[in-house]
């Protein structure tokens, strides 16, 4: 596991969400719990460190490399970053 | 309701228009006829069905796009498929036995249809639809049992395949109809 690190980040989504986060570090091996209201950016955030949203602006490092900056951005695909979805079951038809 | 008459207003007014249009050109400046390219082949009667099946196969369709929620696109992207790959792995999978419903849906419903059938074929071209309505009005009704009897039964076997794909869907009633 590696050190995720959010910085100077300001994101405002396709639905008019803005967010804001100053300077979120988690270090390596680190176990980290999100709390908040519902529609606070627990959620967001996390989607901003594993690369399904590109910040409007700011820098997200995973290790040493990063990953999202003004001028680059790899994509959730290529990160190499584990996340358990809550899916609904479904039937085929 | 539609009626017979608003397919030929909403398709052979255009069609004809420009098969009139392209054939007056070609015999203008290219010295041949192409004769009715789009009005007098199927072409204009695949536009009738499309135009009157769509929104049956589009409701299922639709009611089978809203069960594949962003979270499982998000977990298809984070494992690393996306675009076609996701289309095929994860979109296609899911649909598939909607996909299959619409399809046969729309299969029986196109085999019993008369109305458009009956004004918008090209000519020598008939459907078992077309030839069982003919028998019966001409008081040919021992004949018109055969394509009456065809329609019926190409249109419930994919009844039983619908039931049977339906009823595996749920659990607890394999295979039952």
């Amino acid at each position: 596991m590696s050190k995720v690190t959010l910085s100077q980040i300001r994101h405002v989504n396709s639905e008019q969400f803005s967010l804001q986060i100053d300077h979120l570090v988690v270090e390596e091996g680190e176990i980290v719990c999100l709390l908040g209201p519902s529609g606070c950016g627990k959620s967001t955030t996390l989607r901003l460190a594993a690369g399904l949203e590109r910040p409007s602006s700011g820098e997200v490092q995973i290790g040493n490399q990063i990953v999202a900056s003004k001028t680059k951005f790899i994509g959730a695909e290529e990160r190499r970053v584990g996340w358990c979805f809550r899916i609904m079951r479904y039937s085929r038809i | 309701m539609p009626y017979p008459g608003q397919f030929w207003r909403l398709d052979h007014d255009p069609f004809g228009y420009f098969d009139n249009a392209l054939d007056s050109f070609t015999r203008n400046y290219l010295g041949f006829s192409t004769g009715l390219l789009l009005s007098g082949t199927l072409a204009a009667l695949m536009f009738a069905y499309v135009v009157r099946f769509l929104a049956i196969s589009l409701g299922t369709v639709e009611a089978s796009m809203e069960k594949i929620t962003p979270n499982m696109e998000r977990a298809s992207t984070v494992m690393g498929v996306t675009g076609i790959r996701m289309l095929a792995r994860v979109h296609i999978p899911i649909m598939s036995g909607s996909l299959m419903a619409a399809l046969l849906i729309v299969f029986v419903d196109v085999l019993k249809e008369l109305p458009a059938t009956l004004i918008m074929r090209p000519f020598g071209f008939e459907t078992l639809a077309v030839r069982a309505y003919e028998l019966a009005s001409d008081e040919r009704l021992a004949e018109a049992a055969g394509p009456s009897i065809a329609i019926v039964l190409a249109g419930i076997v994919p009844v039983i395949i619908l039931s049977r794909a339906i009823s595996r869907s749920r659990p607890g009633q394999k295979g039952q109809v």
